[in-house]
């Protein structure tokens, strides 16, 4: 593969670095390189289309990391598309398996994971909490739940309130709740089906519809019974909102930290949501207040083109701020939470604005990449329009991801310069996940790309630095996965380094069509160990004194580290 | 504006008309018409030359000083913002004219072809003005004026690459000509292709050989660095647009152009000098730059955390334009951060209120400052703002449109519909 010989290539050239033992930023072109096809993940996302410009060709290539054999590593889901067309041939969405050594093999027939829909993207959860992930998939057209059996092998299981059959995309699995039981939040898109799509022009130029062509579909939020079942509590809940949004993404996170998960979605041309819950009694009612709150619109007020979405801390001040892909001409949003849910629009203060303007984003992630215990951010870029060019010049169909260091509360974008020579593979960026899939304790990158190969990124950019890893498992009343659960990792640096506190969640789902690892990694800089502080979703609090760097750490909910697993070198 | 050639010139300062009466036409039996033309007078020429019409109707210089005396009047009833229908009776007049004189002289002069092409122009009949400039440049293939009045047609009827072959040809002919160069860039623009627009306009105005005249007009400037922005070379655009405000230190498009850029490429403490020098040097600038210029202003200090700053230069944003959703939603934030959530709220809410009409707001603004004269755009801003429950902006705006469009049959209704809101509105009115 052309991509691979070019990353690796650079990597032995001497090109890789980073923030690191030495101090001084040194220029980083290539942090990550691509492994997908030498660890067997071959796997390339068909669109399906054939020249009509159906826009559900270009929005689909979804995927993301789950341990589906519960054998302790990350396997990969991929979920495929196809020709739009009743009754065509597609390909069915893609499992392959992790062998423990970074070897996938792909294992879609023997686990029963092969489902030929029009897919779209997928929500990974713990559904029943026995243990082991299931799995929604989102497609143009009804959706699927495929529930593990716990022998590798998965049952399509549906419940009638989940097939949704008009056309979704991202969805999220949270305890909205904190019954225990996981519920799921399903974003639909556009009001479009093969009989009313349109023929689109601009000038001579035929060209996919734009959003407004099509009125908006309503999203739906389902209350999970913990046993596979789900109900459509959409109407009274509180996320129906009148217009609906044409959404595309969407984040489960507890902003104003008030203990119950509130939701963001991130609306293409129509203004984002924020759904504030009030969990009172058992009963949570959602709030839409995305303007109040100041995350709805652009700096300049407007509605813009919101793709994927993610949550973190990046400015290290205690709660969670939001980002936001949006279209060419218009920034990533970075949205810097004031403490309380309250947001200020921040994307050129923060250094996203000028070097976003070039380029469509669709999945993002916080994540420290470099672990030197901030969160950067990636994004994967791709237009919607396979004749951007002709539209317009300097505008690209295939378009380069961006990576974006943290250097003190301003982001860089470190590939800039490796782009500019031509050497980072133009693609269209769709999913982006992040998970560690050698278990060396720092996460790599999954990334789908419309109509073109998946990347397996793995991360060579951190040089061994102190960190530790957590997997949360609750108890009831929590939910089994955690999600929901907020840790605060406190560690008192030593030789210089200085003490930091960092802030994550566990959670699964969030960027564009794509669920991550919900593992969390934490650097933990001059130190050997770390104080963690959890916030259960159940709302019971537990602090673990000196948790030891340099592991995963299993920690069961009432019982403290019930293993610890030393990262892999 | 008497031309509206989209993006570049939208932007840019309006262009002269083509000189399409240079010369006055030759003695005719209207000796006296002329004069009056000469002195302003244009209703009494008009009166004079249609009184000789039953004696000389069939002399085609007649013809022409009455087609040019309504064609002055068409442009001295929109000068003074008169009536649409009367500019576009005017221009209806002077075509009838102009077609006769055409009619009784085989051989017109060019200056014929130019202003029929010009009024069809600007009634909005942009296949009619690219046929006339085609008949006219038929036997005058090599001037610049029609090849300009017929790219400007194409360019209306969509035809970017046929106007940019114009525009070549009326370059050649003419190299100092700025509006020819900017308005080729212009059809590039659209044509997707921006980097070549700036490419070409530097080539045209600022490359060495090039003329002087061009090199010192800050329009040329401007007008590359607004290409190189819609390129996307942000950097590339500092330059031009510095030059162009040392050209034209008072103009407000460019001061605000050259400001965001500032901005946008992260050079925060010159785009507040940038506004503020602007804003301080002429305090009476038309209600559209200002008003762009505070919102600017109070973005960027916004974006500084100069709190004082940001939050009046957004109030006098809404002072000119209550429903202006970028200050509404940016002085929202800023109170809502400082505590003052009453109004904060009421303000974002005025926002949230507005936000589902703000893109066809846009629409409309643009629509009008593309075509002044029509009064479609600006009612259907008009009918947006009223559409809302709280029509913030709807007032001065159908105020506007009274003065503008005096004998408009909608406005009795309008008046009556924000009558019937405003009462409603009212502090103790029956919500």
């Amino acid at each position: 593969m052309r991509l691979v010989a070019l990353l690796l290539a650079a990597a032995l050239a001497g090109c890789e670095g980073g923030k690191g033992s030495g101090g001084a930023a040194s220029p980083i072109a290539f942090p990550f390189v691509d492994v997908a096809v030498e660890r067997g993940l071959i796997f390339r996302h068909d669109d399906g289309a054939l020249g009509e410009r159906t826009l559900p060709e270009t929005m689909g290539g979804g995927g993301g990391f789950l341990d589906y054999d519960q054998d302790g590593d990350l396997d990969i889901a991929l979920i495929d598309c196809g020709p739009l067309a009743e009754g065509a041939a597609r390909p069915l969405n893609r499992l392959f398996a992790n062998d423990g050594a970074g070897r996938f093999t792909d294992v879609t027939e023997a686990s029963g994971f092969g489902d030929n829909g029009r897919g779209m993207g997928l929500a990974v959860g713990d559904i029943d909490n026995d243990g082991d992930p299931d799995v929604y998939v989102t497609n143009f057209g009804e959706n699927v739940l495929l529930v593990n059996r716990g022998d590798g092998t998965f049952a399509r299981a549906t419940p009638e309130a989940a097939r949704i059959p008009t056309w979704s995309v991202s969805a999220t699995f949270l305890d909205h709740d904190r019954d225990g039981a996981l519920d799921l939040y399903v974003v639909s898109y556009l009001d479009v089906t093969l009989a009313t799509h349109r023929r689109c022009e601009r000038g001579e130029l035929h060209v996919y519809c734009s959003p407004r062509d099509y009125p908006p579909e309503e999203d739906h939020l389902l209350r999970g019974d913990g046993r596979g079942g789900f109900t459509d509590i959409s109407a009274e809940s509180g996320i129906r909102v009148d217009p609906p949004g044409r959404g595309l993404g969407v984040l489960a996170t507890d902003f104003d930290d008030d203990g119950d998960d509130d939701l963001y979605v991130a609306n293409d041309m129509d203004l984002n949501f924020l759904f504030v819950n009030s969990l009172e009694s058992g009963s949570a009612r959602f709030r839409e207040d995305a303007v109040l709150l100041g995350c709805a619109a652009s700096e300049d007020g407007r509605p813009e083109a919101g793709m994927g979405v993610d949550s973190g801390d990046f400015d290290g001040d205690g709660d969670f701020d939001l980002v936001v892909t949006n279209f060419e001409e218009q920034t990533n949003s970075i949205y810097r939470n004031d403490g309380g849910a309250a947001f200020t629009e921040s994307s050129y203060h923060v250094g996203l604005g000028a070097v976003s303007l070039p380029f469509l984003g669709f999945g993002v992630r916080f994540f420290d990449h470099d672990l030197d215990g901030d969160l950067d951010l990636y994004v994967a870029n791709g237009h919607v329009f396979d004749n951007a060019a002709e539209m317009r010049q300097g505008s690209l169909h295939a378009q380069a991801d961006q990576l974006f260091e943290n250097r003190g509360g301003k982001f860089v974008d470190v590939l800039a310069p490796a782009v500019a020579a031509g050497a980072v593979p133009a693609l269209v960026g769709r999913a982006a996940a992040s998970g560690d899939i050698d278990d060396d304790g720092d996460l790599d990158l999954l990334v789908v790309n419309n109509g073109g190969p998946a990347m397996l990124l793995e991360n060579r950019a951190s040089r061994d630095p102190p960190r530790l890893g957590l997997r949360l498992e609750g108890t009831p009343p929590s939910n089994r996965d955690a999600y929901g659960a907020k840790v605060t990792i406190e560690s008192s640096g030593t030789g210089g380094a200085p003490p930091l506190r960092q802030v994550f969640e566990v959670r699964a789902g969030s960027s564009y069509l794509a669920s991550h690892d919900p593992r969390i990694v934490a650097a933990v800089p001059g130190a050997e160990s770390a104080r963690v502080a959890i916030r259960w979703p159940s709302g019971r609090t537990e602090t673990l004194e000196a948790v030891p760097a340099g592991a995963y750490h299993h920690i069961v909910e009432g019982e403290g580290i019930r293993a610890s697993r030393p990262f892999r070198r | 504006m008497r031309f509206s050639l989209g993006a570049l010139l939208t932007l840019s300062s309006a262009p002269a008309p083509p000189p399409v009466f240079a010369q006055s036409p030759s003695p005719s039996p209207g000796g006296e018409i002329e004069a009056r033309i000469s002195r302003g007078e244009l209703g009494a020429a008009i009166e004079l030359g249609v009184a000789l019409l039953p004696e000389h109707g069939a002399d085609p210089a007649l013809r022409e000083q009455l087609g040019r005396a309504y064609f002055l009047l068409s442009e001295a009833i929109e000068e003074r913002d008169g009536p649409a229908a009367e500019v576009d009776a005017a221009r209806r007049a002077a075509l009838a004219h102009l077609a006769a004189a055409r009619q009784h002289s085989p051989a017109s002069p060019a200056r014929i072809f130019l202003a029929m092409a010009t009024l069809h122009h600007h009634l909005g009949e942009f296949a009619e003005a690219e046929r006339v400039a085609s008949d006219g440049l038929s036997s005058r293939p090599e001037d610049a004026l029609l090849r300009g009045a017929r790219a400007r047609a194409r360019g209306e009827l969509g035809a970017w690459t046929a106007a940019i072959e114009d525009w070549d040809a009326a370059l050649r002919a003419n190299p100092s000509d700025v509006e020819a160069a900017i308005a080729r860039a212009e059809a590039w623009v659209q044509l997707g292709k921006p980097c070549d627009a700036a490419e070409r306009l530097v080539l045209a105005c600022i490359a060495p050989g090039g003329s002087a005249l061009t090199r010192e007009d800050w329009r040329t400037h401007y007008n590359i660095g607004r290409c190189w922005l819609l390129c996307r070379r942000y950097e590339e655009a500092i330059a031009p647009l510095d030059r162009a405000a040392e050209l034209a230190p008072r103009n407000g498009m460019v001061a605000i152009e050259r400001a965001e850029n500032l901005y946008r490429v992260g050079r925060i403490a010159e785009a507040t000098e940038a506004l503020d020098r602007w804003l301080a040097d002429d305090a009476a600038l038309e209600r559209p730059q200002r008003l762009q210029a505070f919102y600017r202003r109070g973005r960027i200090a916004a974006a500084a955390g100069d709190v004082a700053r940001a939050r009046s230069a957004f109030e006098e944003t809404l002072f000119l334009d209550p429903a202006h959703e970028g200050a509404l939603s940016g002085l929202g934030a800023l109170l809502r951060s400082a505590g003052e959530t009453v109004r904060a709220t009421e303000l974002l809410e005025r926002f949230r209120r507005l936000s589902p009409i703000a893109l066809d707001l846009r629409t409309a603004e643009q629509a009008i400052r593309r075509q002044p004269s029509d009064p479609r755009p600006r009612l259907k801003r008009i009918e947006l703002l009223l559409s809302i429950p709280e029509p913030a902006g709807a007032r001065p705006e159908l105020e506007d449109f009274a003065r503008r469009f005096p004998r408009h049959r909608s406005l009795a209704e309008l008046w009556s519909r924000l009558e019937i809101i405003e009462r409603a509105n009212a502090p103790g009115g029956p919500r």
